[in-house]
């Protein structure tokens, strides 16, 4: 174990520490996997939680916000109460389910749409799959240093390899479903890879739910698109309103492949989604779309890192937070041009619509232009409802509640409506709709 | 229907409106005529009940009940309307799903049940025609790139949906053509009725010549200078506001 840093550590990293103590003997892998997992703890214990001095972390400080860390979750033998937790319940979809970091076939598809392939992690893992674990070493390599990659390197126990062919183009969305159950709370930790080969098409959509209790998911999804390939990826974090939530995402694309990204956070007390997005081709197109509902105390984080490393690409980021309470939203969105890649096109907007005098919200955005030849813009707003607009539809009888309502969802219609597969917009729209509604009254 | 006593408003501390009396009966159309900054749109919004106009002395009676306190969507709920005179453009919020929701808060505040679809796009579909709305635009976005006469007809349009009893029409002839003025004074006309009383708000006499009043109040620096029948409109376009308002002083 690595010396203890200058500063003392919190009882959240002292139990981390004891956590990896007491399962790393029994994670799934190779001795070579075995090695990584200890190479990314020692990085993590050396460095401990970020807190706000560390600039990426500046404003979700988790040696303050991680009270505890729980125990790595056990599994659960009844899973009877996981298929109320369906985010996307009446959506036609291809389902994969893991309950507590774990798969669980019971509740998954069998049977997969044509040209889509599947293998869990820790089978592979556990029967010495190479391949797989290679795959998992590459995904976090570039963003090691990071401390919420470095405990999913340390801890992952779990997730799915979907691997989409060449040319195949998969009509049904397909759901990766990360589900907390069970009345202790605990941690689990996954990594789910989604490789598209050249021109494929496919829609993923990766749902996080659970109940009221303190529990941990750390997921990390990378997303590999080959060349021309097309992928929606919606991301719906409705956590237990308790839980700790830290999302990573990291996408490369290769030539005139288009990532359509759309990030939900609506859960846990404490959340961040981190996307780290890298262009390896030229004619790439990234369009990152997200909605943050905050209410009580909650923290929700979205942190966009976009690396334009190659010429003729374009990048769109559009984040809009609603907040009430005493909730705070940060967005950090850094696009990177560097000095090759000329023409490219980058533009962020970031938007929050506060209900009360003590929601905050942070945002961060930065371009960092070492090209000349781009057309760059960003900009961030902040403010109330208008209540212009909303005596507006008082007048016409509309009570303040549902007016509000409807100004909110106007307000979120510009990242909902592009949601890819109008079924799946309409039951995101469902889920706002059914969080402002569980809210109403007490404001 | 409506009854005025003694209203005082002010609006961010100043006095806009300093002790107004207005009384109209059940069925009858009245025009509320003056300058700019008289105090017209003030009043429909004190009406209307909008957050922000503090009553400080008076009372409106409507229906024999002093709606002061109550909130605008109560009041909407119980029959009053105001056409704006600058309709918002609500981005995001569909014309038609804003007509659906206001009539189903309507009914519902009265202890009706909603409307199913099939008879509401029926309704809207029949009072749209009379108003020249189309199809297109209830698709669109409330009001936004509506043109002036378009957020007009949309306003005379819900009025005609919705069937209060006490109509306000804040200067809806400003930024009509005389084609827009005529289809839009045709749907005013068609909800004339013995049960619905009209507030007429204008700057100009030539509404008048299409919405015909009973009644006809001048307003002048927030009190009423003169009431009379519709022949009022005529003096008044011929001698302008000066004469009066120098009455009054
Ligand atoms: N929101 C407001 N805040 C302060 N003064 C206002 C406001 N609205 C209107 N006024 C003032 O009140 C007076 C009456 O305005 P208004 O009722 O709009 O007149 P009209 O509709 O007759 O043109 C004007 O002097 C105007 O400047
Ligand atoms: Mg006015």
């Amino acid at each position: 174990m690595a010396a203890p840093s200058t500063v003392r550590r919190t009882p959240a990293e002292d139990a981390l520490i004891e956590r990896f103590g007491a399962v790393r003997a029994e994670l799934p892998g190779s001795a070579e996997v075995a090695g990584w997992r200890e190479a990314a703890f020692e990085r993590f214990a050396e460095a401990g939680l970020p807190h706000r001095r560390v600039e990426a972390w500046k404003y979700t400080d988790l040696k303050r916000l991680m009270a505890s860390a729980a125990p790595v979750a056990a599994p659960v033998a009844d899973l009877s109460g996981v298929a109320a937790m369906d985010l996307l319940a009446g959506v036609e979809r291809h389902r994969l389910v893991f309950v507590n970091g774990r798969f669980a076939p019971a509740l998954s598809d069998a049977g997969l749409p044509e040209g889509v392939a599947v293998t869990t992690i820790a089978e592979a893992l556990g029967a010495g799959d190479k391949a797989v674990a290679d795959a998992l070493a590459a995904a976090s390599a570039p963003i090691a240093e990071d401390a919420a990659v470095a405990l999913n390197t340390a801890f992952l126990s779990d997730g799915a390899v979907i691997r989409i062919a060449a040319a195949a183009a998969v009509a049904t969305p397909i759901e990766i479903a990360n589900v907390f159950a069970g009345a202790e709370a605990g941690a689990a930790t996954l990594r789910h890879l989604v490789v598209l080969g050249a021109d494929a098409s496919a829609d993923v959509i990766e749902t996080f739910a659970g109940p009221d209790l303190a529990y941990e998911t750390n997921a990390l999804t990378a997303l590999d698109l080959g060349l021309g390939a097309r992928l929606g990826y919606t991301r719906l974090q409705a956590e237990g309103g308790s839980a700790l939530h830290l999302g990573t995402v990291s996408a490369r694309i290769a030539a005139s492949a288009n990532l359509q990204l759309f990030n939900l956070m609506i859960g846990a007390a404490v959340a961040r989604a981190q996307v780290f997005f890298a262009f390896e081709g030229e004619g790439g197109n990234l369009d990152i779309r997200g909605a943050t509902l905050g209410d009580d105390r909650q923290h929700a984080d979205v942190t966009l890192m976009v690396d334009h490393a190659v010429p003729h690409c374009t990048s769109t980021e559009t984040l809009k937070a609603v907040l009430g309470g005493e909730a705070r939203a940060v967005f950090q969105g850094n696009i990177l041009v560097r000095q090759h890649a000329q023409h490219t096109d980058a533009r962020m907007m970031l938007n929050a619509l506060l209900r009360s005098e003590t929601a905050e919200f942070d945002a961060k955005p930065e371009l960092e232009i070492y090209a000349d030849d781009v057309q760059c813009a960003h900009g961030a707003t902040s403010g109330a409802l208008d209540e212009n607009l909303l005596f507006y539809l008082l007048s016409r009888g509309i009570p303040r509640a549902e007016a509000e309502e409807l100004l909110i969802v106007a307000f979120l219609g510009q990242v909902l409506q592009e949601i890819p597969n109008e079924t799946v917009a309409a039951a995101v729209s469902g889920l706002v709709e059914s969080w402002l509604a569980a809210r109403r009254g007490t404001k | 229907m409506l009854e005025i006593k003694n209203l005082h408003v002010s609006v961010d501390g100043r006095e806009i409106l300093k002790g107004i009396d207005l009384v109209v009966p059940t069925g009858e159309v009245h025009a509320i005529m003056g300058p700019n900054g008289s105090g017209k749109s003030t009043l429909s919004y004190t009406i209307a009940g909008r957050d922000g106009y503090e009553v400080t002395a008076g009372e409106i009676l409507f229906k024999g009940e002093d709606i002061v306190g109550m909130s605008a969507d109560e009041r909407a709920a119980k029959g009053v309307f105001l056409a704006f005179q600058y309709p918002m453009e609500i981005p995001g919020v569909a014309t038609m799903t804003f007509l659906k929701t206001a009539l189903n808060a309507q009914r519902k505040a009265r202890g009706e049940g909603e409307m199913s679809t099939p008879d509401f796009m029926r309704l809207v579909r029949e009072k749209s025609a009379l108003l020249k709305v189309t199809q297109d635009m209830l698709k669109r976005p409330l009001n936004v790139g509506f043109s002036g006469g378009e957020k007009k007809r949309n306003e005379v349009l819900q009025m005609a949906l919705l069937e209060p009893s006490l109509c306000v029409l804040d200067e809806t002839d400003s930024g009509l053509d005389i084609d827009a003025l005529k289809v839009v004074s045709e749907g005013v006309n068609a909800l004339r009725s013995p049960d619905r009383s009209m507030i007429v708000i204008t700057h100009y006499q030539r509404l008048l010549d299409h919405i015909v009043p009973d009644v006809i109040h001048v307003l002048s620096k927030g009190r009423i200078v003169k009431t009379g029948g519709k022949e009022l409109a005529h003096e008044l376009e011929a001698k302008g506001y000066a004469d009066f308002v120098e009455d009054a002083a």
